[in-house]
């Protein structure tokens, strides 16, 4: 009997310690099997044979088949098998597979191959056939057993999805999963999405309600898709020996709203809601002027969900796409697959890089004596181009290395520029191929080149060297001045202290946009620093806002912790003047100390979106269970908070990480 | 004109409709026993000092409570209250005013008590009404009745503090009887202004079923209450009173389940909406 709350339990129940054994030992035996063996379809017969062993349990309570099995790790187990692992991070085109079928796709692919004619797109083609024909034995045998159980819905969707064209809003869904859980369990990589998910599973829903179901039923089942999310494991990289309860390793995004939010929008968080769980996060594309249902949903989801949704402003990004050089149907199709990170319709492959602004910006002021700010900027400017400069060049010599790997299709299948190209997505030729490059620790950058303008260039109290040896000496015995510093306003309070800021936003992305770049490449520069601020604030000297050597620099978008004492308004109204226009990632986390309701965060929201905002995310923390749940995990196993780009469970999180949360400006 | 401010607060969302921006008033007219704002009873400046966190560094010795560029580099010692101009008030609420459009916030005059000061907060009303803002107004209800008339031809709305219907209790609670606080409640009424009737409920002083039942009765004569909203005693003034040099009142604070007691028990006898403020 179909149950949600049995298999959300059993999301919980999941033994700390345990892995996808089944996978490990299959691949660890296989692969002494194969030793030797080179040809151009070494990794898809590897997973041909994977897919052909690895058992297909049902439970009771299952509305979807496919699933995992875990167990405690052989003894002999160091880590988890990388044989098959791809780069994951990516949106796959479930709307061509819904519509044509893995069938459709992989005649596609023959036919590209025939009209390109090379040695290269043959073996493509030929690769492609094997691991269709694996995934299509493989459905079929869970249907056997789907069938066995006495699952007729079941079975019979078995028996065409994903290989055959989805006909029902339940294969549709049925076909997806089993596509996501063999990506991203068996193959092993993680951050798959679900892409702009109200848009092509809307035909399959209207016809749904056409032939009478009710809108209660397709939303249980929704959620019962939704709960399953939770069950990826990703590379199994977590689930050995540190998997957190339950594992969190992998995050799945689902995109709705955009320019025309549908029925199906509505109804995906409604399921959200009713799964309520960190997976998958709700993506919300928000446009100020879309359908008001659908706003209010949103915002109403929003107060409920709070850490496992994301809101962005869909007119920014498009705008910002544009200016790149991207075509408007295309811009029009974007989507977040993972922590505030996104794709280009299902063309691009993307890569993403963390640049250590803050070392940089400390090597720049120690590299010489400035008079003004403008020849600090400027030296700093030149110093992020050459980095990002050198990364470029670096990735793109990294490509063509790894010929066989290229040739697994699983991910190239699913990608709609690689099937056409007949080649894996990673050969650096996709349609788009886009290099996040993050900038962390903007207001710890800011917050200085602000302190150094105060005291040395205006009011002239040191000399630029005299104040530098201060900061390198870590405020040694100036504890004094550096409480002033700290006291002073800085960005993030709404006051011309955000000017330094805004001005160091600039400047990392001006130098972006000076990389010399390939025709297919784009950087998308953001502010976003996952937990780079607190694993490099260590490695870190002192800086001029007063931050001792050793100390987490500033988080994503955000002031210095503490900095912010305005309230949230002018916290927003600060992060609004960043050049985020010229952005289309990065991240905003709130945290509030209460429930906020849904009119006050549209408002908030859709007011800072008015104002140029990009993205925002929220947490509602009690102080008082956070600090309990340190002590006490076992009474908070299902407690999440908001972190980096996504929610994850508290318990989980190691003792650094809990107290970064603890850290945050708590808005009331 | 100036007028003496404890502070502005930004994004307050629980002092009136939407998003708004509250002014806080130093000065007024009570001396409630539990009020958790006492800095915001003398109408003057006055020094607030952490002991804890004095490092006993001297640098405050010869500075007077009027400097106001005066910065404790520890934060041990700091000036409570600012002259400000209508004007510096406004252009800091104007700064939220995206906010206000999207939520139907505003502006918010509470103290303190803006009534003290009379004619500072009429010139801040007319001043908001000029900008097209909604305005609220969180009194006592302790003024002049002309006064009150006057703050209401620019006041939209206001969240009118009504802590005990006993006079002899009031008086013994609060310094000052509630005659006075009742003419003005009947005042906003006869003026139609729409009154939100706040009830700060304090544990061993007004939390009396007679004292909600009077309070259910009077709120249900006055057509001008569209709300009630319950406000549950908190001790976060306590550190105030102690950097104030005086005794923090010992009050317990009630439990949530309480709570909700008091405003299933209004609320039962009552057709105007109760919640938690």
């Amino acid at each position: 009997m179909r149950d949600l709350k049995k298999i959300k339990e059993l999301t919980f129940e999941t033994d700390n310690n345990a892995c996808f054994i089944e996978r490990e030992r299959i691949l660890g035996r296989i692969e002494k099997e194969m030793e030797g063996y080179t040809k151009a379809d070494r990794f898809a017969r590897i997973f041909s044979a994977l897919l052909a062993e690895v058992s297909t349990p049902i439970l009771d309570c299952d509305y979807f088949a496919g699933r995992v099995v875990e167990a405690l790790p052989d003894a002999q187990m160091q880590s988890p098998s990388s044989l098959l692992c791809a780069t994951g991070h990516m949106s796959f085109d479930y709307e061509t597979v819904l519509k044509a079928g893995l069938r459709g796709i992989l005649s596609n692919i023959f036919e590209n191959a025939e009209k390109k004619g090379d040695e290269e797109s043959y073996a493509f083609a030929k690769n492609a056939e094997i691991v269709v024909n694996a995934i299509h034995a493989f459905s079929d045998r869970y249907a056997q057993a789907a069938e066995s159980k006495g699952f007729h819905e079941m079975a019979k969707a078995l028996r065409t999805v994903p290989f055959e064209p989805a006909y029902d809003f339940y294969s549709a869904l049925q076909g997806i999963w089993l596509l996501h859980l063999i990506a991203s369990c068996y193959v092993g990589a993680r951050d798959y999405a679900f892409g702009r998910f109200d848009k092509y599973m809307l035909p399959f829903y209207e016809k749904a309600i056409r032939e009478g179901k009710t809108e209660e039923e397709l939303t249980e089942l929704l959620a019962g898709f939704f709960i399953k999310t939770n069950e990826i494991c990703g590379r199994c990289t977590h689930n050995f020996n540190t998997k957190p309860i339950p594992c969190p390793a992998s995050k799945q995004y689902v995109n709705i709203g955009g320019e025309t939010p549908n029925a199906f929008s509505n109804v995906v968080l409604a399921a959200a809601k009713l799964s309520d769980m960190p997976q998958p996060q709700i993506v919300v594309l928000m446009k100020p002027d879309a359908d008001a249902s659908f706003t209010k949903n949103t915002f109403e989801a929003l107060s409920v969900l709070t850490d496992k949704m994301n809101i962005y402003n869909y007119d920014l990004v498009v705008k910002a796409l544009k200016q790149k050089g991207i075509d408007e149907e295309t811009a029009k199709d974007f989507t977040y697959s993972a922590c505030c990170t996104f794709d280009l319709h299902y063309h691009a492959y993307r890569r993403e890089r963390y640049l250590p602004v803050p070392a940089i910006f400390n090597g720049v002021l120690e590299s010489k004596t400035y008079s003004s700010i403008d020849e600090i900027l400027a030296e700093f400017e030149i110093r992020l181009r050459e980095e990002m400069q050198n990364y470029v060049d670096v990735t793109e010599k990294g490509f063509p290395t790894d010929r066989a790997r290229k040739m697994f299709v699983l991910d190239s299948l699913l990608l709609t520029d690689s099937a056409r190209r007949c080649r894996y997505a990673c050969d650096g030729k996709a349609d788009h191929m886009v290099l996040n490059i993050f900038c962390p620790g903007i207001a710890t950058v800011g917050d200085s080149l602000l302190v150094l303008d105060t005291l040395v260039f205006k009011e002239k109290r040191y000399t630029y060297n005299e104040f530098m040896d201060i900061v390198k000496n870590n405020f040694e015995n100036q504890e004094d001045l550096r409480q002033e510093i700290l006291r002073h306003t800085k960005f993030g309070n709404d006051t011309e202290a955000d000017l330094y800021t805004v001005l160091a936003g600039k400047t990392f992305l001006s130098a972006a946009d000076k990389v010399k770049l390939k025709e297919n490449y784009m950087i998308a520069a953001g502010f976003y620093s996952l937990d780079r601020e607190n694993v490099w604030g260590p490695e870190l000297g002192a800086t001029p806002d007063g931050r001792k050597a050793g100390q987490p620099f500033s988080e994503n978008q955000s002031p210095t912790y503490g900095a912010d004492k305005n309230g949230i308004t002018a916290l927003l109204k600060s992060i609004s003047k960043l050049p985020l226009d010229k952005t289309v990632s990065g991240g905003l986390n709130l945290t509030f100390s209460q429930k906020i309701s849904p009119e006050i965060l549209q408002a908030l929201v859709l007011s800072y979106f008015n104002l140029g905002g990009l993205h925002v995310g929220i947490s509602v923390i009690d102080r008082n269970a956070l600090l309990d749940a340190m002590e006490n995990p076992d009474k908070y196993k299902s407690l999440t908070v908001r972190l980096y780009g996504f929610s994850e469970y508290f318990v989980s999180l190691p003792r650094w990480q809990q107290i970064a949360v603890l850290n945050r400006t708590e808005y009331k | 004109m100036t007028g003496m401010i404890l502070n502005i607060q930004r994004f307050c969302i629980n002092d009136g409709p939407g998003i708004r921006t509250t002014v806080f008033f130093k000065g007024c007219p009570l001396r409630c026993d539990w009020c958790h704002n006492p800095e915001g009873q003398n109408p003057e400046k006055q020094w607030l000092f952490y002991p804890d966190k004095c490092t006993h560094c001297g640098k405050c010795k010869s500075v007077s409570v009027q400097d106001a560029g005066f910065l404790c580099p520890v934060g041990a010692k700091e000036i409570c209250g600012k002259t400000v101009t209508a004007e510096e008030v406004i252009a800091e609420v104007m700064k939220d005013y995206e906010f206000y459009k999207n939520s139907g916030g505003g502006i918010t005059l509470s103290g303190g008590e803006p009534l003290f000061q009379f004619a500072f907060a009429l010139e801040l009303l007319q001043k908001a009404k000029e900008n097209n803002l909604h305005t609220a107004v969180e009194t006592c209800g302790y003024g002049e009745k002309s006064e009150l008339s006057e703050i209401a031809r620019f006041t939209d709305v206001f969240l009118f503090d009504f802590k005990e219907s006993n006079p002899k209790f009031h008086k013994a609670y609060t310094g000052a009887d509630n005659g006075r606080i009742l003419e003005n409640l009947f005042l906003l009424n006869a003026l139609k202004k729409e009154t939100i009737l706040r009830f700060p409920v304090v544990p061993g002083y007004n939390d009396r079923q007679e004292n909600y039942d009077e309070i259910c009765r009077l709120a249900n004569t006055l057509a001008s209450v569209t709300g009630i909203e319950i406000e549950p005693y908190h001790a976060f003034g306590g550190s105030k009173y102690t950097a104030l040099g005086k005794p923090a009142p010992e009050i317990a604070m009630q439990t949530k389940a309480q709570i909700e007691e008091i405003i299933r028990y209004i609320g039962e006898r009552t057709e105007i909406p109760v919640k938690q403020a």
